[in-house]
């Protein structure tokens, strides 16, 4: 799963019910939303991460705070693209100085290298992650048309996104583009397997 | 000029799943055009209506970003390769 998950609850409201039933109705109505949000994993899609990827990715979001980081997973795909297992997490240079706070893109000669390497290896780029600087690891829509414009109606690889607060990821979660709308996958972090 | 095109992940639907194509044509328009007819559909995902390069997807020519050369009427050499890179952005 998706780790230490994702926003808190919203805080309760008054229990002082007569007078303020909307509120109390509007916050059980957000904690049912808000159960289908984390229940939205979908059959039959898995990251399987290496640990080294795991904490490589980590180790890159919390040297790279208060700015996003970026990078590609690298490994394998299985079952078609249902699987896919990352091998090793390949850092990338954020090329947007000017809001590097809440915007990345990947440098294109840093996909290109990292792609080539993997190639060599016999593998293949799996996955995308990014960190959200004190912000929740779902998908933004910045995040939901970047990646449209690359896999339009087809089903994506993984997008891993890291919340890293104040310094230290504080969940991850990963994410995977079809149809145009983003849905939750199953994360699973595995030994290396040498 | 034979050339060879690398297909990235998000393309190879539209390839059989190759990841690379052998293609011919004297500069990047025509090597694309040769890619379009071995693989219906490709052109449309690297080009706009207008015929030029989509916004998110970068050409390289060995290592060599089109846009810095004379874009897609780059001459393409015997033995080039030609890579599809997908410009990958997002963020909160």
């Amino acid at each position: 799963m998706g780790g230490a998950g994702g926003a808190r609850l919203p805080p309760f409201p008054s229990l002082r019910l007569v007078g303020a039933p909307r509120r109390d109705v509007l916050y059980f109505f957000r904690i049912i939303l808000r159960t289908f949000e984390q229940d939205g994993v979908r059959g039959g899609e898995l990251l399987i991460l290496d640990r080294q990827a795991e904490e490589g990715m980590i180790r890159h979001g919390e040297e790279g705070y208060p700015h996003e980081v970026c990078g590609l997973l690298v490994g394998h795909f299985e079952e078609g693209v249902a699987t896919r297992t990352a091998r090793e997490a390949c850092r990338a240079v954020n090329l947007n100085r000017e809001r590097s706070a809440d915007r990345y893109d990947l440098d294109p000669a840093d996909f290109r290298r990292i792609e080539e390497e993997a190639r060599q290896r016999r593998m293949e780029i799996v996955g995308v992650y990014h960190s959200h600087p004190d912000h929740p690891s779902r998908p933004s829509e910045t995040d939901r048309q970047g990646a449209e414009e690359i896999w339009q109606s087809g089903e994506s690889w993984s997008y891993v996104i890291l919340e890293v607060v104040g310094g230290s990821v504080a969940s991850r979660r990963s994410w995977v583009l079809r149809g145009g709308a983003f849905g939750e996958e199953e994360i699973r972090v595995s030994p290396r397997a040498t | 000029m034979s050339s060879t095109v690398r297909i990235p992940t998000p393309l190879r639907p539209l390839t059989q799943g190759k990841g690379e194509v052998q293609v011919l044509g004297r500069n990047v328009r025509e090597a694309l055009d040769h890619l379009e007819g071995q693989c219906a559909g490709i052109r449309a995902r690297i080009c706009d209506e207008k015929g030029e390069l989509r916004r998110f997807v970068n050409l390289y020519l060995n290592d060599e970003d089109i846009r810095h050369l004379k874009g897609l009427e780059s001459e393409v050499e015997d033995g080039d390769v030609l890579s599809i890179v997908p410009a990958i952005a997002g963020g909160r």
